[in-house]
């Protein structure tokens, strides 16, 4: 559980439904009326506008309720219109949900669909196999044949995991003759002082180089032989096919058939390869069960048992003396250390040294388009991407702050007004146009919270160079402190600030901007033990939609798809179009604690609450997004 | 009790308790001394600048070949005070609250010593453990992990005190020594 506050960006791929734009499919409408102006609310695309859509969630169409009188509907869709409402609302309680959000640090994004791209939807190919250690790179090839374990000097402790040093067995005091040290050599763990002489028999190395040829001939074991067998054993089975099963989609049904029996020659699939053997395809397991050696295991019972002694004369003489070696069954390895070792050791002095297991560089593709979102260097010693698609530079980011400082995250008072500063911040280089939409109350839970988002549409400046804006500073400050009805005016983009919607913004920076967002949550029994989830986490859904116009390329244009053709509108050389795109995020606010004696359910005290009159959501109707909103600068 | 020693420059304005530094010491400017009881550092050891010694409720005794870095806390727990051995290296940020620690004992960073703990010689206990108070920790024992114990068999006890004589050498050509500010 990640500590309060989080915000978590629920990727697209969470909705499985076919993407159209069409209001229809995400909300039924009743047969006996036709749409009404409610059902274009949120259609980005309105007819014979230069409007390219770019919902990252379309088809999932946000429905959000708003307090009746802010609502700038027909009345009688009201009841219709909540109940509904519940459907489409995002629920981050949805086990779903869970599988689709990531803080936007994690998240990629993919310039040619125009989408958040999350691990599950992006595709990983390996660039290059390198030890972590010693930063060499090696062939994948050698990666098949050798196992994805470093082949060279490196080996890490089996007791605490830290990396071993070679160091001489018998320490030669005097600073000349470490020049050239001379053996036997132990592995030696700086962490823990574990060192290979702790072994029974204890391992001692020759060199100090070449370290895997001699431990592999040190630490030979019965498994070893085993694995050899088995290895042998189903080499021989696949044997006369000596192709490549891993990639060859023709490899892999073979392989299935194999099991399922299909491939001796039945069934509509097998007919293509009859010149090798099919008899041959016929696996069989190895039959023989693994080999218990009965003297092995009585000795290992009667280690156990002298282990077992030693430990309780250890506890007596603790007891006594105070100050005596106690590592009693200390002695036995822990689950852990056995599951890490391939011999199953049961004593500490039967582990080995592990090798340092191969790291990878991967590039991710876009598993839509394919183009490729991360592209590291294939140098192991550099950290740097040639091609790196991040989020964070293509979505406008949320941040969520305290207004108040009393508020404990963990903590929130049940029936209090709790205000909290949502921060929007505009990585991109045009200004945008950002509505906030939130359920009224949090969906999926019993125990609703009332949200209200002061102001839900406002505007963000562009991501300028900062002296920019110290140039600009002759222009009035473009901060609105709380409370002031004074439209800002920021010199960008006049058009947007003479809005009255922009009055109970916060505050206004150069690239962001910050809204109140007030949260009442109910009374809310803690569930923790009883169940599951905790109903007391309060995590409240909210879509994102954003709207600024870009600069396009021709080339960069969507080929068909009925769009008018707008070129002789600008004229000049530079595109601009309106650009849409939405996305549900969840903010985890904090949970809801104990009832505190004399907070009473109530209305929430609101003193910078939008007048009445003024909707808090004021819906775009077709008409409003035809409106030219084009600019060109000079 | 114990003689005031007003005379010294040091920023803090209560006197020092009383000190006894043996000439080959190394201490650091910004040393902070607190408490009334003696403090005794012994032959070649170094005290790194911002360390904090507090004899308030006993006296504190550092061996030869020690080395104390910044900001790590010695804090005498009773009126048997808090004996360090020789060639015991206490990292940066430790709180050290023990009553004994033995020779040759490495205590890493952010290492908490409870109060009236004792650690024997020898041991190493890696960043970030935890003693609790009035444990007592045999010698050659390991404390690595989150507080797991094995002991040290790895007989390189001798390479670990050359490598600090090492240390205290470079340290000594480092630091500027300033002990006679805490003398005077
Ligand atoms: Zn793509
Ligand atoms: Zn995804
Ligand atoms: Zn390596
Ligand atoms: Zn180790």
């Amino acid at each position: 559980m990640s500590s309060f506050p989080y915000i978590h960006i629920s990727c697209p791929c969470h909705e499985d439904r076919p993407q159209t734009l069409t209001i229809d499919s995400a909300r039924p409408i009743s047969p006996s009326k036709s749409p009404s102006k409610r059902d274009f609310n949120f259609s980005p695309i309105a007819p014979n506008s230069p409007t390219k859509g770019r919902s990252l969630l379309a088809g999932f169409t946000p429905s959000v309720s708003f307090d009746a009188g802010n609502l700038n509907l027909d009345s009688d869709d009201e009841e219709e219109l909540t109940d509904e409402d519940d459907d489409n609302n995002f629920d981050p309680r949805d086990p779903r949900s869970a599988f689709s959000l990531f803080p936007i640090e994690n998240l990629l994004y993919c310039e040619d669909c125009h989408q958040i791209r999350c691990p599950r939807c992006v595709q990983d190919e390996i660039v290059c196999w390198y030890c972590p250690s010693c930063l060499f790179e090696v062939p994948s090839s050698t990666v098949k044949s050798d196992g994805n374990r470093c082949t060279r000097n490196c080996y890490l402790c089996p007791v605490c995991t830290a990396l071993l040093a070679v160091v001489p067995v018998h320490h030669s005091s005097g600073h000349s003759s470490s020049d050239h040290p001379t053996g036997p050599f132990n592995l030696f763990c700086s962490h823990c002082h574990w060192t290979t002489s702790d072994l029974t028999p204890p391992i001692q190395l020759e060199k100090p180089t070449s370290i895997s040829a001699q431990l592999s001939k040190l630490t030979h074991s019965p498994r070893d032989n085993e694995f050899i067998r088995l290895k042998q054993h189903y080499a021989q089975q696949l044997g006369n096919a000596q192709e490549d099963f891993t990639n060859s989609p023709a490899a892999l049904t073979r392989l299935m058939g194999l099991y399922t029996g299909l491939g001796s020659g039945s069934g509509g699939h097998g007919g293509s390869r009859k010149g090798r053997g099919v008899k041959k395809l016929e696996m069989k397991e190895v039959d023989r069960p693994r080999e218990v050696s009965e003297d092995q295991e009585l000795d290992i019972i009667e280690r156990m048992a002298v282990e077992g002694l030693e430990a309780s004369k250890c506890i007596v003489a603790l007891a006594t003396h105070g100050r005596k070696k106690a590592d009693g069954y200390g002695k036995a390895t822990t689950a852990k250390q056995r599951l890490a070792q391939p011999h199953d050791p049961r004593f500490l002095s039967d582990l080995t040294p592990t090798a340092v297991l191969l790291r990878t560089k991967r590039s991710k593709r876009c598993r839509a388009c394919r183009h490729i979102l991360v592209k590291p260097e294939a140098k192991v010693q550099t950290t740097r991407f040639r091609i790196r698609l991040v989020a964070l530079n293509y979505i406008p980011s949320l941040t969520i702050k305290r207004l108040d400082s009393s508020i404990t995250w963990d903590n929130l008072t049940p029936h209090k007004t709790h205000r909290f500063l949502l921060t929007v911040t505009n990585p991109l280089f045009d200004p945008i146009s950002v509505s906030l939409l939130t359920p009224r109350r949090t969906p999926g839970t019993a125990f609703a919270s009332r949200v209200t988002i002061l102001c839900p549409e406002f505007d963000v400046g562009a991501n300028t160079d900062v002296w920019d804006d110290a140039l600009m500073s002759t222009k009035p400050a473009s901060a609105v402190p709380s409370g002031v009805k004074t439209p800002p005016t920021t010199g960008s983009f006049t058009s947007f600030s003479k809005d009255p919607k922009m009055s109970t913004v916060y505050e206004q920076k150069r690239n962001y901007t910050s809204v109140v967002i007030e949260v009442v949550p109910p009374e809310i029994p803690d569930t923790r033990d009883t169940r599951i989830r905790d109903e007391r986490l309060l995590e409240i859904p909210i879509y994102v939609r954003v709207e600024f116009e870009a600069e396009v390329d021709r080339d960069d244009e969507e080929g068909g798809g009925g769009k008018p053709s707008h070129s002789g509108a600008s004229g000049g050389a530079v595109q601009r179009e309106r650009v849409e795109y939405s996305y549900w995020c969840v903010v985890g606010v904090g949970r809801v604690g104990d009832v505190v004696e004399g907070v009473v359910a109530s209305e929430p005290n609101t003193p910078v609450r939008t007048p009445v009159g003024t909707p808090v959501k004021a819906p775009r109707t077709p008409a409003a997004m035809r409106t030219p909103l084009r600019q060109v600068r000079s | 009790m114990g003689p005031k020693r007003s005379g010294a420059s040091s920023a803090s304005s209560a006197p020092l308790p009383p000190l006894s530094i043996d000439p080959t010491a190394v201490l650091s400017d910004a040393i902070s001394f607190s408490g009334t009881y003696p403090v005794t550092i012994g032959a070649n050891s170094v005290l790194h600048p911002r360390c904090k010694l507090n004899s308030t409720e006993g006296p504190i005794v550092i061996g030869s070949n020690c080395i104390i870095s910044e900001r790590t806390q010695l804090i005498a727990p009773d009126i048997d005070g808090l004996v360090l051995g020789n060639y015991v290296h206490v990292e940066v940020n430790c709180h050290i609250q023990a009553a004994r620690i033995g020779d040759a004992t490495s205590i890493e960073v952010g290492t908490k010593l409870g109060k009236g703990s004792c650690i024997g010689d020898n041991c190493t206990l890696s960043p970030l453990s935890t003693i609790r108070d009035v444990d007592v920790l045999p010698a050659f024992t390991v404390v690595y992990g989150e507080n797991q114990r094995r002991v040290d068999a790895s007989a390189t006890a001798v390479a670990r005190n050359e490598t600090m004589l090492a240390h205290i050498d470079c340290l000594k050509k480092l630091i500027p020594n300033k002990s006679e500010k805490y003398t005077r």
